[in-house]
Parts: C-alpha cells; structure tokens; sequence
C-alpha cells in the first residue's frame, strides 16, 4: 500500500504482545479532489499506478490504517462481504465525520487501493453499458438520486454519449464519493458494514446481519441502501432479521418482497416518526404482513401496484 | 398530511405553530460534543394535556444527512439538552421536533382547537404517530465552521495584482486582498503583536464591516463566514442585539457595533497596547 512519501507508521505492542502496525492515514487537499474530477484523464486510470501530485495529499489525525497488505488481500477474497469486513476492519478511526469526507474516499481509490477499484469496477466497454443501463433502470423506477450527487456531473459528461464521457462518467460514479448513496466502491463497502453491525450486547455474529445485507447486490445497493428509513439503524436491524428469520417466505421472487419492504417503508415514514421506533416495531410490522407478502410472485403484483400498500 | 389533524401541518389547528415557537441554542466550549438545548412552546391545550397523560411525549430527531447520523430522542419537557458527538456530524444538521403518540388512544379534540371541518371527529392514532410538528432547525457543522467559530477568526489575508486593496467575499472565509507589494510587508509586520493589533483595529474592522454590509444578499447569505456569524448572532448572548443586522437593512451603526462586538473591542485593544508600548518605552528611557 503506497503512502505517499512519508510512511508514519506506528509500531504498537496490543494488549496480547503482539505488534501491531498502525499507518497514519493520508487524504487529497479539498481543491485538489474538484481539480481530478473536472480534469478526468482517462490514461491516468488505465495506467499500473495512478499518477498524482504528491504536494496535494496531507495527514488525517487520529485515522489509522493496521493493515499494511489491505490492498493485496482484498485483491484475493472472493466475494464483495469478505473485502468489506476487511476492509472495515482495517482501519481505526473512521468516524461518521471521517467517512463523509469525499477527499478521504478519492485518496484510497485513487492511491491506496487503486488497483482494487480497478479491478472490482474494470474500464471496459461492458462493465461502463452494464453501469448506464442499472443507472437508466433505477432513474425509471424513480430512484435516482442524481440531485442528492455531490458529484455533479459536468453538462458535457453527462449528456453526451461517446466512448470518452462515458468512461469519465463512470469514473466519477466509481472513484468519487456520492453523496449519500450506498453506490460506490469502497465508501458503499464501508457504510454497508457500519449500518448492519449488530453491536448489541449479547450477538452471537456481529456480522450476521452484514453478511445477509451482502448476500443480494439490488437490495443493498438499490432497493435499501439509498432509502431513507433504511438509515435508521433500528430500522435496518428489524427488517434484516426478519427476512433472515422467514426465509422460506423471501426466497420466492425475493426482488419483488425486498420492492414491496421498501415501498411500504417509505410510505409509513410519510405517515409515522420511524427513527422513533425500535427494531421489534420493524420486525413486528413485516410479521402482520405475511399474507401480503405471499401474494407478491410475479413483477405487476408488486410494481405499479399501489394498492396492495394498503392491505 | 397526516390523516387526524396535526398542530403544525396544514390548517387542522385553528392557532398555528409560529417559527419562533422552538428556540436552539448550542453551546461550543466543549470539544467532544456539541452542546444543544432546545426550548419549546406548545401552544395546545389538547396537546399538553396528553403530554400530561403520558400519551405522547416530544421527540427530536436529528439527522445528518452526510453521515447516516440519525438519531432519535424523545423528552417528556418542553426544554431540553443532548450532546452530539462531533465526530459523528459534518456539514449540515437538521433537527426535526415533534410530539408523538406513546401508546394507541382515541384523539378526540376537548378544546376546541381544531378547525371546524373537523367538529365531532374522533381518530385512531397508534405509536410513533405525531399528533404536533415544529418547524425544522438546521445547524452547520462543518469542520471549517469549526476552526471559523471558535477562533472568531472570520478573516484571512491574500494577495492580489490589482492596486488596491479588496474584499472577496465568495469564500469560505472573508478574504481581504492586499496588493502584492504590501501583501509581503503586511506579513513580516503582522506577527509583531502591536502590530496585529493596528492591523485588526483597521484593516480587519473595515473587511468585517464591508462583509456586513452584504451578508444577506443572496450570493453570500450561505458562506461559511457568513454562516459563522449568523450563528454567532443567533446564540450569543453579548451579540443577539444585533439580530436584526443579519437579517434586514439598518443604520451603519449598527453594522459597526457588530463589527466591533465580533472582534471584541479591537479599538479598545489597540488603544491598551499602544498605551503600554508607550509605558514601557517611558520606564526604559527613565532607566537609562
């Protein structure tokens, strides 16, 4: 893992004698961050090693890196989960602030883990149609959330439709922080651990929840992700055990429940205070709609049917 | 809209929530967290009575929309404080206060508030529903916020190929604009603390004016250093009488008091350390 010109690393000695390596972590400079995403070069992302100005990277207190082979071993697990546990777990002080911050995001996929964004969202003309055409999708279901984007894609990029705004386009999607959706690299990695890590005392599997949140890329990406309610923890930790808890009832035509889950969600948090409700109100309520939820086999039962939200 | 009638959406109250019917306050001294105290009026009879009853109880939410913080609180008073975590915030914070339905009842309207379209209605209302909303507060918190508040330092000093001196106000901070000739002596004088004195007493006290004079106009009302003084206005104490500078037109006065009052007494500093300056130059010669 490169770390810019000056590798501060700590060597602690953890509570069982064992040595630990701690990094301190680098982020870009603000300006530096609007200057790579209004200058997108694709040559730059093509390249082995993306080259960039080592004048515009600086310190982060207080955000430690504790692996100093992250990159290589999330290169080597097989499944999107197992590089987010790990990569959740490699790091110390990513605080909700930390997190948010789009020029700490812009560094690890551009410097730290470069190689992995590359490798988990390739530049090749079929990875960037299947990208437009989920992105087309999502815009039809009413779910885009290209107003909530931080990003603000450029009039030139976005309307146009040659190989080169396309590929910038995708960059921007894959390299850059949105702003609160669960569609990117490794911040959708991260915050799909943050909101599904089961802390409460007792949890056998902290990660039990974490795992089946991975286990469907359309419901953690899609469907729940982005929503609202679905950012209420409580709200996340009800409806996850409770698809976890009826699987039987969920594995017929699973798109269609996780829609029918998220459309009756959004219309309750019209309706009701949802950050006021814990966990077992979640949970309880998908339990009173088993018999809707049965009925939900084919697409037209679920989509552009508002009437069975009222059953 | 809600299907039973609720104070503070639409018109289902006769008497209606005023904006001013929740007050925020923070407190900034704490490093950690950030210190909120939220004082409420409830205006309703009906509401208050069910408060009483232990039907329903206030509750904030607060939300960060950037970091997923989102987080409930419910109060059985109408003032009340928390601590957020600082590190768990950044850029915007929204509180959203309400009363909500603690357990399902009949809500039934005893005296007489609700709007005549309603006259003999009873309705259902079962946990988690709000039977009362306030308007929404926000709260910046941006880091840079941070260091601008807490250093009061609204003021940053750049360099220009124009003649004069200027004020650019469409940055974070105020920004004032020194010719490049004077930008390089202003920077081997300004560590001299007599001399940092002078320069708040007058170049600084005059780009603070300047930014004053223009802080509600619509390309600079959402700045950060706008934003900063805002908030400074609106929760400090010494500086709430300048409430109406910020939003409406007043006399220069005023804009010169604030100015003043941000930058605490800078005459008065000036003239203090000018006159020790000459004290100590009087002992040093009478000592020779």
């Amino acid at each position: 893992m490169e770390t810019n010109n000056i590798n501060l690393s700590i060597d602690n000695k953890t509570d069982e004698g064992v040595h630990k390596t701690r990094i301190l972590q680098y982020i870009f400079k603000k300006k530096y961050v609007a200057q790579l995403k209004s200058n997108i070069d694709i040559s730059k992302y093509i390249a082995d090693d993306f080259d960039y100005d080592k004048t515009q990277a600086r310190l982060i207190a207080d955000v430690y890196c504790t692996n100093e082979h992250l990159e290589e071993e999330m290169m080597a697990t097989k499944s999107e989960y197992d590089a987010a546990i790990l990569f959740f777990e490699s790091y110390e002080g990513i605080t909700p602030l930390v997190a948010a911050m789009p020029e700490f995001w812009a560094y690890l996929t551009h410097v730290d883990l470069f190689h992995y964004v590359k490798k988990r969202w390739p530049l090749n003309k079929n990875a960037i149609d299947k990208d437009q055409k989920e992105e087309d999708e999502f815009e039809a279901e009413g779910m885009d959330d290209s107003d909530q984007d931080e990003n603000e894609i450029p009039q030139d990029i976005s309307s146009g439709n040659n190989t080169t705004n396309k590929e910038q386009k995708y960059i921007l999607n894959h390299w850059f922080k949105k702003k609160h959706a669960v569609r990117t690299t490794l911040m959708d990695l991260w915050w799909s651990v943050y909101i599904t890590v089961d802390n409460t005392p007792g949890a056998t599997d902290k990660y039990r929840l974490t795992k089946y949140f991975f286990h469907n890329q359309d419901m953690r990406t899609r469907r729940f992700g982005p929503a609202t309610f679905f950012r209420h923890k409580d709200a996340a930790m009800g409806i996850l055990e409770f698809m976890i808890d009826h699987e039987d009832l969920m594995k017929n035509y699973f798109e269609g429940k996780v829609i029918y889950i998220a459309k009756y969600f959004n219309m309750q948090g019209g309706m009701k205070e949802l950050a006021y409700l814990d966990r077992n109100y979640f949970y309880n309520e998908l339990k009173e709609k088993i018999p809707v939820m049965e009925t939900i086999k084919k697409r037209s039962d679920i989509l552009n049917n508002i009437a069975i939200l009222k059953v | 809209m809600y299907p039973h009638p609720v104070l503070g959406s639409g018109l289902s109250y006769i008497k209606p929530i005023k904006e001013d019917d929740i007050e925020l306050c923070v407190n900034q001294d704490d490093p950690v967290n950030y210190r909120f105290l939220v004082k409420l009026n409830m205006p309703s009879k009906n509401i208050n009575a069910l408060i009483g009853e232990n039907k329903a109880e206030y509750m904030c939410e607060i939300d960060c929309s950037d970091t997923f913080y989102r987080v409930c609180k419910p109060f059985s008073t109408k003032e009340f404080a928390f601590d957020i975590p600082r590190k768990e915030v950044y850029d915007e914070i929204y509180f959203s206060c309400s009363v909500v339905v603690k357990e399902d009842f009949l809500l039934e309207d005893k005296y007489s508030e609700w709007h005549t379209d309603f006259n003999g209605l009873k309705f259902n209302v079962s946990k988690g529903e709000p039977i009362a909303v306030f308007p929404i507060k926000k709260y910046p918190v941006d880091l840079r916020f941070e260091r601008l508040y807490a250093s009061g330092s609204f003021i940053q000093f750049d360099q220009t190929d124009k003649q004069y001196t200027w004020i650019n106000l469409n940055e974070d901070k105020i920004v004032v604009m020194l010719p490049k000739n004077q930008y390089q002596k202003f920077k081997d004088l300004r560590n001299n603390l007599v001399y940092a004195n002078i320069f708040r007493a007058s170049i600084v006290l005059n780009a603070l004016e300047y930014a004053l004079r223009h802080i509600t106009e619509s390309q600079y009302k959402n700045k950060l250093w706008a934003q900063a003084v805002c908030q400074r206005v609106q929760t400090e104490s010494k500086l709430k009488l300048y409430k109406n500078v910020i939003s409406s037109e007043v006399d220069d006065t005023e804009i010169l008091n604030l100015a003043q009052a941000l930058l605490d007494d800078p005459y008065g500093d000036m003239i203090k350390l000018l006159l020790n300056k000459q004290q100590s130059k009087k002992n040093n010669d009478g000592n020779q």
